[in-house]
């Protein structure tokens, strides 16, 4: 085994025997347990750095594992371009989960089954999108749902919490059954289940063409909650812990996208996938549109930047439909900037709701009175979020934007633009209300801890930081072009 | 079918009846204490085990070193052999040993608190050699006696509890169904006999007689109420949900698996249709999946929603074994002895964990548990995990099994497969809608709101049902590890049933 090898297995591993550690002797090391936690994510986030020249070389080996070789089963981990940027979205919107929740969450006698979970789902993320084979695959993808479904049954922030975790667990469940269908139907087809070799593999038959892409579609599309799939999405969101909802907002729903990405978008070849093309451009214009709307109309503060996370799931699927080399890129950047743009906003609205006990935007008023901080941090997470350039969101929407009219379809592209007003709408309504409404100020209800102000303030930092230096990330994106719809551009 | 000529067998057996015996007299002319009357049984199990194990013969099974095909030739010149052990049946009774000797272990301490113990160890030794002996036997009017020795010890330990007026119900429920079902599979060996003279398997030929396949027919319908298949699975519920919580785990486990596997090697090997017999088993086994799994959403008691459960992933092992009869596949019946398997060490596991709910707090509704006060952290963990992989959360072995059983049928291009997926997938989504409940209230009571895991009071947690549990995990724990070694421990047994099917 050589030494990349290693690292690739242990990012995975540390947040995993941390995880376990945690739940099953957490008891005798509750006051520790938090810090477990941070560093157990820390070390796998600097692993993860610390792979970047091995893949940059191209020294990338999977890491295999011999399992069930009567059915041609074998664990497979592997990080190639593809993984990459998602692999990057999700431990960093980890390490911030938990610097926001050392001090949101109260240590109490629990606390270390939260962190275990935590991590748990976290791992669960990064196994997905890690996992080389199809096995391990629909492992983690199932391990993130029911570490989430558990976060939420016991941490939920009302009375609704069994319910609306109840309601997520099934209605995202039947989307990985209808993934599982699909991944066994190309599995029995080609008869392995490392990826690689399941490219090679996998003969396209004309009659199971259009099954196999319906089904992933729908599969992963329940994952990203586009219309009409998005039915758990504002409930499990407004439901959760803060930090849990920033891990579902900002890295949970780009797993849907990775999954398009790495599915059907890898099988196929450029024109067999083309049929989809239309439908996926016209269900992003609508959840688009839909979210933005319903974003615009919502009182509540977390379902409102819930309904946000739909209508920027919009923006993705529209652009990985145009099939095109800035579409696709535009997508997946724009999975990693609204990841940060959406764990920032998650954490102002924390912030809010923990400082005034309300949440109901009619309810607060004048906030950034003696709070420079959050206003500066709302400032920028709202202003990305509308797309003012030089912020994170503005180079992937520009992206998203310019590739729609590389495709026949010019009326679904112009409403997509003009669909972009309504986000700002929403967002400016959302800073507007809450800051500059006249009005008696909103008073403190008790004081926000440290972490809650450092996480918010990082993740400010770093929308800037995206923004005004995008070549990096844009470097590291294009290798992924190669990989996706035979590589023929 | 491959004799064994050790006399072990045969002796295996009678050593354990002695066992059974003399740890009554024991136990009513010392009064011995649970404690300790357990331990002769376990002691007991382990012995038989050895020596089962230590049987020259065995490792040819697993390593493929046997004859295949049926050496009737042999049958006729031996005049007096009435046992032929074969690979499946090997495969189970070992499963069979391990579950006893595991569920012992727990009945160490869960039986302490009830009365008349010397009755339920010497019972459950009897109930083993009843599955035993109907596994290694090679004459029907053997199986037939064997098979109503386990049953009549299944009544009594059924209605142990004697005072309790709905565990003597359930066990008189039992005990009138499954006479019905005796006397069935009695006919059927009486027109066997009457039309081929004979009672040996190996002997026995149905061909076209029609005469004959109805006698074959009496012996399928009357074992498939004794496995609980629908619509003959009433008694399931009621006597699994008001057993002992170990005797449920056996039940559930390994015993009408095993009727179940009995009737289908005795099936083929007296020439029933294999494809005929298939697609019987096919409707009845979808008609268990759904049924199972409807009825266990109304449940409100845990043990008897985890009998429906069972009814459930009974279906799925027919299933496989029907896939299998039905195409000629391989992989179909390995995958009907993983899921076996995994059920085994799973449903006795979540038996287990309800028992200890009964033991320390005495709740046995659902919605109870979330308040119950002092209960060991190790039962949620446990239970969590046998529910995981009954609802086929991978990587747990429930998952790997059908996983299995789908590529089986993928791979052998069955043509309804699309409907066998559908049945199996909404089989495990229905079966969704009794396990999250059950898991909610769980999580509610160990790690929510509810969790009252600070107060180390004066809770005393039982060694013995910890072992046994924790041995129980480790099994499972195997099971994800390393799957490729039930698969390749029933190769042979697959290959066996495949000799049989031509």
């Amino acid at each position: 085994m050589g030494q990349f090898e290693l690292v690739k297995i242990m990012i995975l591993l540390i947040k995993l025997i941390a995880a376990i550690l945690l739940i099953a002797l957490g008891k005798l090391f509750r006051k520790q347990a938090r810090w477990i936690a941070f560093v157990a994510s820390l070390g796998s986030l600097i692993l993860f750095i610390s792979y970047l020249p091995a893949l940059q070389s191209g020294n990338n080996v999977p890491f295999e594992l011999s399992y069930m070789p009567a059915i041609g089963i074998k664990l497979s981990l592997n990080i190639d371009w593809l993984s990459f940027p998602f692999l990057l979205t999700e431990e960093f919107v980890t390490i911030f989960a938990i610097i926001y929740s050392l001090g949101y969450i109260k240590t109490d006698q629990r606390t270390h089954l939260f962190y275990g979970l935590l991590l748990l789902f976290s791992a669960g993320m990064s196994g997905t999108t890690m996992a080389n084979d199809i096995f391990l695959f629909y492992f983690f993808w199932e391990l993130m749902l029911i570490a989430s479904a558990f976060l939420i049954v016991n941490w939920g922030e009302s009375k609704k919490r069994t319910a609306t975790a109840l309601k997520y667990f099934i209605i995202t469940h039947l989307g990985s059954l209808v993934v599982l269908v699909a991944l066994i139907i190309v599995y029995a087809q080609s008869g392995v289940d490392q990826f690689s070799q399941l490219w090679e593999a996998f003969q396209v038959n004309p009659d199971s063409l259009q099954l196999v892409g319906t089904l992933f579609l729908i599969g992963f599309g329940v994952k990203m909650a586009v219309v009409p799939f998005h039915i758990w999405l504002p409930d499990t969101h407004s439901e959760a812990p803060m930090p849990v909802t920033i891990m579902l907002a900002a890295a949970m729903l780009s797993m849907g996208t990775y999954g398009i990405l790495r599915f059907p978008m890898s099988f196929f070849t450029l024109e067999q996938f083309s049929v989809f093309s239309f439908s996926m451009m016209l269900m992003g214009v609508i959840s688009e549109i839909y979210g933005a709307i319903m974003a615009l109309v919502e009182k509540d503060l977390k379902r409102m930047i819930a309904y946000s996370s739909i209508s920027q799931m919009g923006y993705i699927l529209f652009g990985l439909g145009t099939l095109t080399v800035s579409g696709l890129m535009g997508a997946t950047l724009h999975v990693i900037y609204h990841a940060i743009v959406k764990a920032l906003l998650f954490c102002c609205a924390g912030w809010i709701i923990k400082e005034t006990g309300v949440r109901n935007i009619d309810d607060i008023r004048r906030m950034g009175k003696d709070r420079p901080l959050l206003t500066i941090c709302t400032l920028i997470g709202a202003l990305s979020m509308a797309g003012v350039p030089a912020l994170a969101l503005f180079n992937s929407e520009w992206m998203i934007f310019s590739s729609g009219f590389q495709t026949p379809y010019y009326l679904l592209a112009i409403i997509e633009v003009l669909g972009s007003i309504l986000t700002a709408g929403y967002i400016l309504r959302f800073f507007g209300f809450l800051f500059f409404m006249p009005g008696k100020a909103t008073p403190s209800k008790e004081s926000v801890p440290n972490s809650v102000k450092v996480a918010t303030g990082l993740l400010a930092l770093l929308t800037v930081i995206a923004g005004f230096f995008p070549a990096p990330l844009f470097n590291y994106v294009f290798n992924e072009v190669p990989l996706i719809l035979g590589g023929i551009w | 079918m491959v004799i064994l000529q050790s006399i072990n067998v045969p002796n295996i057996l009678i050593f354990l009846g002695i066992a059974a015996i003399l740890i009554f007299i024991k136990a009513r002319l010392f009064r011995l204490s649970n404690k300790a009357l357990a331990i002769f049984t376990l002691f007991t199990i382990f012995i038989a085990g050895m020596v089962w194990i230590s049987e020259p013969y065995l490792p040819n099974f697993f390593s493929g070193d046997f004859q295949m095909g049926l050496s009737s030739d042999i049958a006729r010149a031996t005049d007096n052999v009435f046992y032929a052990v074969e690979p499946g049946a090997t495969f189970i009774s070992l499963l069979v040993l391990l579950m006893v000797f595991l569920v012992l272990l727990f009945s160490a301490e869960y039986l302490e608190k009830e009365q008349r113990q010397h009755t339920f160890y010497p019972l459950v030794l009897f109930m083993i050699i009843g599955v035993l002996g109907m596994l290694w036997a090679a004459d029907l009017l053997i199986i037939y006696l064997f098979s109503e020795l386990m049953n009549i010890s299944a009544y009594t330990l059924v209605a142990f509890r004697r005072k309790n007026n709905t565990a003597i119900e359930a066990g008189f429920k039992y005990l009138i169904m499954s006479s019905v079902a005796s006397v069935i599979v009695l006919s059927g060996i009486g027109v066997l006999f009457y039309t081929q003279g004979t009672t040996r398997i190996a002997l026995i030929s149905i061909g076209q007689d029609w005469i004959s396949q109805i006698g074959a027919i009496f012996i399928l319908s009357g074992f498939s109420l004794k496995s609980a298949l629908v619509p003959l699975h009433t008694w399931l519920p009621d006597a699994h949900g008001k057993a002992p919580s170990s005797i449920s785990a056996l039940l559930s486990g390994v015993m009408i698996q095993s009727v179940f596997y009995t009737m289908l090697r005795t099936c083929l090997a007296i020439g029933m249709d294999p494809v005929f017999m298939g697609n019987i088993l096919l409707i009845l086994s979808i008609l268990n999946i759904i049924v199972g799994n409807l009825m266990g959403i109304i449940q409100k008691n845990l043990k008897r929603m985890l009998g429906y459960s069972t009814i459930a992933q009974m279906g799925y092992i027919v299933l496989c074994f029907s896939i299998g009869l039905r195409n000629d596949s391989a992989l179909a019946f390995q995958s009907g002895f993983f899921i076996l398997t995994t059920h085994a060490l799973t449903k006795g596991l979540a038996f287990l964990s309800a028992g200890t709910f009964y033991y320390y707090d005495g709740v046995e509704w659902i919605k109870d548990i979330r308040n119950i006060a002092d209960h060991p952290f190790f039962t949620f963990i446990a239970m969590s995990a046998a529910i995981f992989s009954l609802s086929a959360i991978p990587p747990f072995p429930g998952f790997t099994g059908k996983w299995t059983a789908l590529t089986s049928v993928f791979a052998a291009s069955d043509p309804i497969v699309a409907w066998i997926t559908l049945a199996i997938l909404v089989g495990s989504l229905l079966a969704f809608g009794y396990y999250l409940p059950l898991l909610v209230n769980l999580s509610n009571r160990f790690i929510g709101t509810r969790s009252k895991t600070d107060s180390n009071t004066s809770l005393k947690e039982s060694p013995w049902i910890n072992i046994s549990m924790a041995l129980f995990l480790l099994a499972i724990l195997m099971l994800i590890g390393f799957p490729q070694m039930i698969l390749d421990n029933t190769f042979f047994a697959a290959k066996y049933l495949l000799e049989l099917v031509k």
